[in-house]
């Protein structure tokens, strides 16, 4: 088995009562990658995944896999397997008999199929089970069951539509390490669609941030949180701390920003100008107590401050969720849980960041609800 | 019942029980059980119980006609005289009715001669004449009573020998036998037929994403529904006739010419009756595939398709097993009800096409008039349909639960 890639161009869909799902789109994701396409739902991602499997004729464009065309290509002739959300796996056939279904449209033998079978189920560590029905098995099995089934026919391109979203979320966290593995050992190419950044982060080697039916940034999981590009992927990935303003000074790759909290400085990712509307955003955890300091060691001598009383704080395990009130703006923060039950209890506070992890965007949509 | 009676409170539940057991008891146990019992009660027809029923059924029947006879003599003798002697009377010749004189057994049976229109009789010779037949009536109606003292003292009351037999069954002629099997098979061909019209049409309405086409085509199928059977039997009538809109039809496009008086007959054949019964039926057969394959994950479909199976692949493998309850219900209901239908074949059959065991029933019970051997026809009718119903689901692997979901 070995990955192909997978090559949009100019790709969109409208559908029939003109509701436009995907905006023209470039996209190409390598041989052998695992690739995540991240968005909430109604974004338009698994209207992707459904153009790339054969479900579904772009309205303009055209799709290649592995160089060929694909465009009137059934989804029975592409070199793709997709993996559904629900599994769709077969109840009535048992789950030998499921994995080697793919081969059996194809005509091998019965032998050769269970053969086939066995070899994925010991892939996918399931060989006790093959004469089970789906049924009778846990919803981490179906789930290898339904992964087993799809590479049985050797796909080129493995397609994933949340088939993680079943299940709990020690599980979940077991099967991120284990289809990362197999498409590891496989080296297909992997087209994984979730609403989950968790997901997406932990097992992509690039992640695609999709809202309404656009692409907002291709990037490795790395850069996607640490610099991200658009207010959509910086607030939909992690979360974010806004503040809008208008920019004073520019300077050295920093803006300077007035804002109903003082000064602002930040890194002028957008080349903002003097004048420019812009919105400010930190991350909770990038935000330190005044009175803590002493534990990061050394900071910057030019820090942002703003002032703010406590609303809520609640003890999250490792981390402390801290809720603020900043003249009227919330402001959310994450403290490393030291063990000090005093740790951020009293009720005001000056709250400290860099200006290198502070970023300054021209405003834009945002993620609003993450699901 | 302990929960009934939670839910309903005492009053209701007993309401309730009551209710089905009088149905069940009323409706079901008890006409079967009749039924039962005249299938295996034999009526000896042909023994000499039965042949002295008979005779004196003929003897009564002679006595009517005589006394007829004697009534005419006596008009004529009043009316005679007012009357003009040429004026004959129109009931005379048809009073006398010769074919019915050979089955009438004994001696001084056969209609009078003199009973002929004689315009010109005397008074005297109609005297004679009435005395005649007044001695006549009088020999008949000694004989009728020795025979029904002879049958009292020979039988029950029904004139007949009945017993405790198979007799019914094992009388069934081999042509009746052979009308049997040959609706089991009429009746199975039909659920054929309908099965490979209802399922792509069931399959169409359970996978069709639009809400309108839905309902289109469940209005197609409902709203023929609201009609009464006869008169969707008889609307195919007028398409099949010899002069029908089918024929008008192909009179149109100029394949045949209707007023050289040519077309086909299509009624009045088994393909005829297949047709209609097929439509009738259809309904039973496209409701529970439809409702079956309504609950089929529609990325099954998808996911088989993608794993790269043909469409016949997709069906075999993986609707039609999901389908399997539905597809058993709507087989035995389609059996069932055709193979005891009888106003499809009656109606367009027409008595010129082979018969179906439901019309022999029927002249059992009203033209034959042995309902014993009606109850032995259609008990022998509704094994086979409850065996039908058993292999059905034996070769489905579908179970009663399956069937009630």
């Amino acid at each position: 088995m070995s990955g192909q890639d997978v090559e949009l161009t100019g790709v969109s869909m409208t559908y029939p009562n003109g509701f436009t799902a995907v905006q023209p789109t470039d996209l190409t994701i390598k041989a052998g990658e695992f690739f995540s396409i991240l968005g909430p739902s109604g974004c338009g991602k698994t209207t992707i995944l459904r153009m790339i499997s054969g479900f579904l004729d772009p309205t303009t464009g055209s799709i290649a896999i592995g160089g060929e065309p694909m465009i009137g290509i059934g989804p029975n002739h592409r070199p793709t397997a997709l993996i559904f959300q629900s599994l769709a796996l077969f109840p009535l056939m048992s789950v030998w008999e499921n994995v080697a279904f793919g081969l059996e449209a194809r005509g091998v033998s019965k032998t050769a199929r269970r053969k086939r079978a066995e070899e994925l189920l010991d892939l996918v560590a399931l060989s006790d089970q093959e004469d089970k029905k789906p049924g009778e098995l846990s919803g981490g099995q179906r789930q290898r069951v339904a992964v087993a089934r799809a590479l049985a026919v050797e796909p080129a391109v493995l397609l994933l539509d949340e088939p993680l979203s079943a299940l709990d979320l020690k599980l979940r966290q077991h099967m991120r390490a284990e289809l990362k593995d197999i498409q590891r050992k496989t080296e297909v190419t992997f087209i994984y669609i979730t609403h989950d950044q968790g997901e997406a982060l932990a097992m992509s080697d690039r992640v695609a941030v999709m809202n309404e039916g656009a692409i907002d940034q291709v990037a490795s999981a790395e850069d996607l949180y640490n610099h991200p590009n658009t207010p959509f992927a910086a607030t939909f990935v992690g979360e974010q701390n806004v503040f809008s303003g208008k920019v004073k000074t520019v300077a050295n790759g920093h803006a300077q920003v007035e804002t109903p909290h003082g000064m602002l400085l930040g890194m002028n990712k957008h080349g903002l100008s003097t004048g420019e509307n812009a919105i400010v955003m930190v991350r909770p955890e990038r935000i330190y107590l005044e009175d803590r300091k002493d534990r990061l060691g050394p900071l910057p001598n030019e820090l942002n401050r703003i002032e703010a009383r406590l609303q809520r704080r609640d003890l999250e395990g490792a981390l402390i969720n801290m809720y603020l009130d900043a003249a009227g703006h919330s402001v959310h923060v994450n403290l490393h849980n030291t063990g000090d039950a005093t740790l951020g209890a009293q009720d005001d506070h000056m709250l400290l960041f860099t200006p290198d992890d502070t970023v300054v965007m021209r405003p834009g949509p945002m993620a609003r609800d993450k699901a | 019942m302990g929960e009934l009676t939670k839910i309903y409170g005492r009053g209701l539940t007993f309401l309730f029980v009551g209710l089905v057991t009088i149905w069940i008891l009323l409706m079901i146990v008890v006409p079967q059980i009749r039924m039962i019992e005249r299938a295996f009660t034999f009526e000896d027809r042909g023994g000499e119980t039965a042949m002295l029923a008979l005779d004196i059924d003929h003897a009564y029947t002679e006595k009517f006609q005589i006394e007829q006879q004697l009534l005419t003599l006596q008009q004529q003798g009043s009316s005679g005289t007012k009357s003009s002697p040429a004026a004959p009377s129109p009931f005379t010749p048809s009073m006398t009715v010769p074919g019915a004189a050979p089955t009438a057994p004994g001696p001084g049976l056969a209609p009078s001669p003199s009973a002929s229109p004689q315009n010109a009789m005397s008074a005297e010779e109609r005297q004679a004449e009435a005395a005649d037949l007044r001695s006549q009536i009088a020999a008949l109606e000694s004989r009728i009573t020795d025979m029904e003292a002879q049958e009292d003292t020979s039988s029950g009351e029904a004139g007949m020998k009945e017993r405790l037999s198979l007799d019914n069954f094992t009388t069934m002629s081999a042509l009746h036998f052979k009308i049997f099997l040959m609706t089991l098979l009429y009746a199975f061909t039909v659920t054929v037929f309908a099965f490979v019209i209802c399922y792509p049409v069931a399959y169409a309405a359970a996978m069709a994403e639009s809400r309108n086409k839905l309902t289109l085509i469940l209005i197609g199928l409902v709203i023929p529904y609201a009609i009464n059977e006869l008169l969707r039997i008889f609307s195919w009538v007028m398409i099949l006739e010899k002069n029908g809109i089918l024929n008008a039809f192909l009179d149109g496009i100029g394949i045949i010419d209707m007023s050289a008086g040519e077309g086909f007959r299509f009624v009045a054949s088994n393909g005829a009756v297949f047709t209609v019964m097929v439509y009738a039926y259809v309904l039973f057969m496209v409701f529970p595939i439809y409702n079956t394959i309504d609950t089929l994950d529609k990325s099954q479909i998808e996911a088989a398709r993608d794993l790269g199976a043909s469409v016949w692949k997709i069906h075999t493998r993986v609707v039609i097993p999901h389908a399997k309850p539905g597809i058993a219900v709507g087989s035995i209901m389609t059996f069932m009800l055709s193979a005891g239908s009888i106003a499809a074949p009656e109606i367009v059959g027409r008595g010129m096409h082979p018969d179906w065991f439901s019309q022999l029933i029927y002249r059992r019970f009203f033209e034959a008039d042995s309902w014993n051997q009606g109850s032995a026809y259609s008990l022998a009718l509704l094994t086979a349909c409850i065996i039908f119903i058993l292999i059905t689901m034996a070769i489905f692997k579908v179970g009663v639960k399956d069937i009630a979901k």
